[in-house]
């Protein structure tokens, strides 16, 4: 069936929805008390994720703003994500990041601590991804002259 | 059997703009693949977001287990359950599943009468409003599947009666559209059965200016 749908009603009824959950239908309360027991609890570590998400961008050689920019994401939560191995990072930005790196969100997600399931595979890889990617490598001059200049800006009082 | 494509629009939530949408008057494979390769996993991190964050279990969005193609594949081909879904973009972005045959009005002054009976209806977790750990992506889905239940209720001779039973978080919606609330229904998990009076179905659809 064909239904004329004029573009005045749809945006009238689009911001009149705003804000608002549309959602109906009859719902199982204990079915979904007995499936939201199959989510484990959030991964302790999102170490590997952060590393990844790092080293993806300098391979890309991107600075963290142009990642956040390009990938439409939060500057601040991606420091967060890059530095912070107890920031849980937003669903949002894990989806973003997938699209942006092109790596199915799934296992990216699993990566973030954001999944259901659990590839004890997946698991081992990134521990490992996390362990050989703690380099050693002396720093580069950049992020020698960043370094020192944020040492600096620690130093004053 | 092919779906007939309506045209549409939807409000990109995050910057205000216009963005064209489909009115597809039936589920096709294309939907159930969207279901399971870009709603799940995208469900499941705003589950998980609530549940690190503490959110009380009662403040979780209540369609978060409903299986799409398991639900279509109980109704698939009867002519008394039409589906309906949104495209946008090449994604879909909403789902609905209708029952012409199983209920009856219950407004005083239709009560018996035909109706279509809103079975499911759910738009993609990137739309979910109260959901933490992200934005809306678009407003709008939900109202053009319910005008496709008004249409579909006009076609089929029911002069557009459509009822439903909201999910807790969706009460408010359904009154602000004028549908009546006949308040909890023992039977459906205590759901609120909302009916849309004929004098609000021209109104809403946009018939009467």
């Amino acid at each position: 069936m064909k239904i004329k749908y004029s573009e005045a009603w749809c945006l009238k009824m689009a911001d009149l929805e705003l804000g608002n959950e549309v959602g109906a239908g009859v719902f199982g309360l204990a079915q979904n008390v007995a499936k939201d027991a199959e989510y484990p609890t959030m991964h302790s570590s999102t170490i590997p994720f952060g590393r990844f998400v790092k080293l993806m961008r300098r391979n890309k050689r991107l600075t963290i703003e142009k990642l956040a920019e390009d990938a439409d994401i939060d500057l601040d939560e991606l420091i967060e994500i890059e530095d912070n191995a107890g920031h849980v990072p937003e669903p949002r930005t894990v989806y973003q990041l997938a699209q942006f790196f092109e790596v199915p969100t799934n296992n990216l997600m699993q990566v973030a601590g954001l999944s259901s399931t659990r590839d004890e595979r997946l698991v081992n890889e990134s521990m490992k991804f996390a362990a050989r990617s703690d380099t050693l490598a002396p720093l580069s001059p950049e992020e020698k002259a960043a370094l020192e200049a944020f040492v600096s800006i620690l130093g004053r009082k | 059997m092919t779906a007939e494509v309506s045209k549409a629009y939807l409000r990109e939530a995050t910057t205000g703009l216009v963005k064209e949408a489909e009115v597809w008057d039936s589920i096709v494979e294309q939907h159930l693949v969207d279901w399971e390769t870009e709603w799940k996993p995208y469900r499941d991190m705003i589950l998980q977001a609530h549940r690190a964050a503490g959110v009380s279990l009662l403040k979780w969005p209540q369609s978060r287990h409903w299986d799409w193609r398991n639900k279509y594949q109980c109704v698939q081909g009867m002519l008394s359950t039409p589906s309906f879904a949104v495209m946008c973009s090449g994604m879909t972005e909403g789902l609905m599943l209708l029952d012409l045959s199983l209920h009856r009005c219950q407004l005083p002054e239709q009560k018996g009468k035909h109706l279509v009976y809103v079975d499911f209806l759910e738009v993609a977790p990137w739309n979910w409003k109260t959901s933490i750990g992200h934005s809306p992506r678009y407003a709008g889905v939900g109202s053009l599947l319910l005008r496709a239940a008004i249409e579909r209720s006009l076609e089929e001779g029911f002069k557009g009666r459509v009822g439903l039973h909201a999910l807790p978080q969706a009460n408010s919606w359904y009154g602000k559209l004028g549908m009546i609330d006949f308040g909890p229904d023992s039977s459906k998990s205590n759901l609120h059965y909302f009916e849309m009076p004929l004098d609000k179905i021209d109104s809403f659809i946009g018939k009467d200016g």
